[in-house]
């Protein structure tokens, strides 16, 4: 059937929108051509004959996959072509930050309620911005999934391995920072072996909350990761079905141009 | 001018709509069925050619007139729609809208009180 799959591949090549709802057009297109090809042959018409008769009650026009796209369109696409490329790119920063920002107080503000730590290890800091910088990546790799659709493939998996190291890091950052206060603790006794109870409970206290943001952080990291990639595989996936549908070695997504998108890397 | 042709353009959509509506009122189809009953009731006056059948059904689908559903029995997976309630209020309301318009219609083209009954 090479016809219904000229016409779907041309459908697909001016379908510009993000997966996977790209593919279950093309799929509900595709069925639908085969379907009926198969009808009319049913009712006696020539193979050649039903199957161009398919193509042109069914194939959409340009005109038709254009009201397919504004139909479908994510808002992000409506309003990139409404406001400029500066505005959006700084309305996904915004989006960004207070993501982080907004997470970053969640976490410090009780902690700040209760007075822990009481002896902050230096180790805390490089936590806190490690956990700032897992919420940075993965909002900003959640905001190009799922609200700009940005589903390229050489960017598909663009920011998921910062987002695994950063986590990793963070645990790194909790083991040294407990060596380190253990080493700590282990000075205070021999300097002060009368408050060795008191310096171990401290000590303690403190280094289960450096510890617990250590392991939150790697857990949030790698809960964020393994969110992202579930999306990044159904992506991929819809992307190798719709090549199947098409008859195409690989599908062919039309770029949509990113703001954050130096001019022509995609090129 | 373009007042004409923008109004011109909104009543083939209720058209086309209302085609699909009506083809889906007895029972539910997939989209090459809704296509076909469409000429084949029609005898081929109306046909939705060159795939507008599917920014139709899909607006309709998300007005809540119709529901999409796949329909994976038969090995390839196959989208079947339906009408829904409000979709036969709509389907309803509408055939009584285009009565009275056609009837209005005729009376002017004929001449008061030569309307077909």
């Amino acid at each position: 059937m090479p016809r219904l799959e000229e016409a779907l591949r041309r459908a697909a090549a001016s379908l510009d929108l993000p997966q996977p709802e790209r593919t279950r057009i093309l799929e509900e297109i595709a069925a639908d051509l085969e379907e009926l090809r198969a009808e009319l042959v049913r009712r006696g018409v020539p193979e050649a004959e039903a199957e161009a008769r398919a193509v042109e009650l069914l194939a959409p026009s340009e005109v038709a996959v254009r009201a397919l796209v504004d139909l479908h369109e994510p808002l992000y696409r409506t309003l990139a072509r409404r406001f400029s490329p500066s505005l959006m790119r700084r309305s996904e920063r915004v989006g960004v930050l207070l993501v982080t920002v907004g997470a970053i107080a969640a976490a410090v503000l009780p902690m700040a309620r209760s007075g822990l730590p009481r002896d902050p290890s230096p180790f805390i800091i490089p936590i806190f911005a490690l956990l700032a910088g897992v919420l940075a990546l993965a909002a900003r790799k959640a905001i190009q999934l799922w609200v700009v659709g940005a589903h390229e493939p050489a960017r598909l998996r663009t920011g998921m391995r910062p987002l695994l190291a950063t986590s990793a890091l963070a645990v790194v950052c909790a083991v040294a920072g407990f060596v380190f206060e253990l080493y700590r603790l282990m000075l205070g006794v021999e300097a002060t072996p009368d408050r060795m109870g008191a310096l171990f409970l401290r000590w303690i206290l403190d280094t289960c909350v450096l510890v617990g943001s250590g392991l939150v952080t790697a857990l949030v990291g790698g809960l964020c990761w393994f969110l992202l990639l579930q999306k990044v595989e159904a992506v991929e996936r819809s992307r190798v079905h719709e090549a199947s549908l098409t008859g195409a070695v690989r599908a062919q997504t039309p770029a949509f141009e990113h703001p954050l998108t130096p001019k022509g890397a995609l090129r | 001018m373009s007042d004409g042709s923008m109004d011109l353009q909104a009543l083939s959509r209720q058209i086309h709509e209302m085609l699909v509506l009506g083809a889906l009122r007895s029972e539910e189809k997939h989209g090459y069925q809704v296509a076909l009953d469409v000429a084949d009731r029609s005898a081929g006056m109306f046909e939705l050619q060159h795939g507008t059948l599917y920014p139709i059904l899909h607006r309709l689908e998300d007005r809540g007139w119709i529901k999409g559903r796949w329909d994976s029995g038969e090995g390839r997976r196959k989208k079947v729609y339906r009408l829904t309630a409000d979709g036969r209020r709509h389907l309803t309301g509408e055939i009584d809208r285009f009565e009275a318009v056609a009837r209005g219609l005729l009376e002017v083209v004929r001449g008061r009180g030569h309307a077909a009954p």
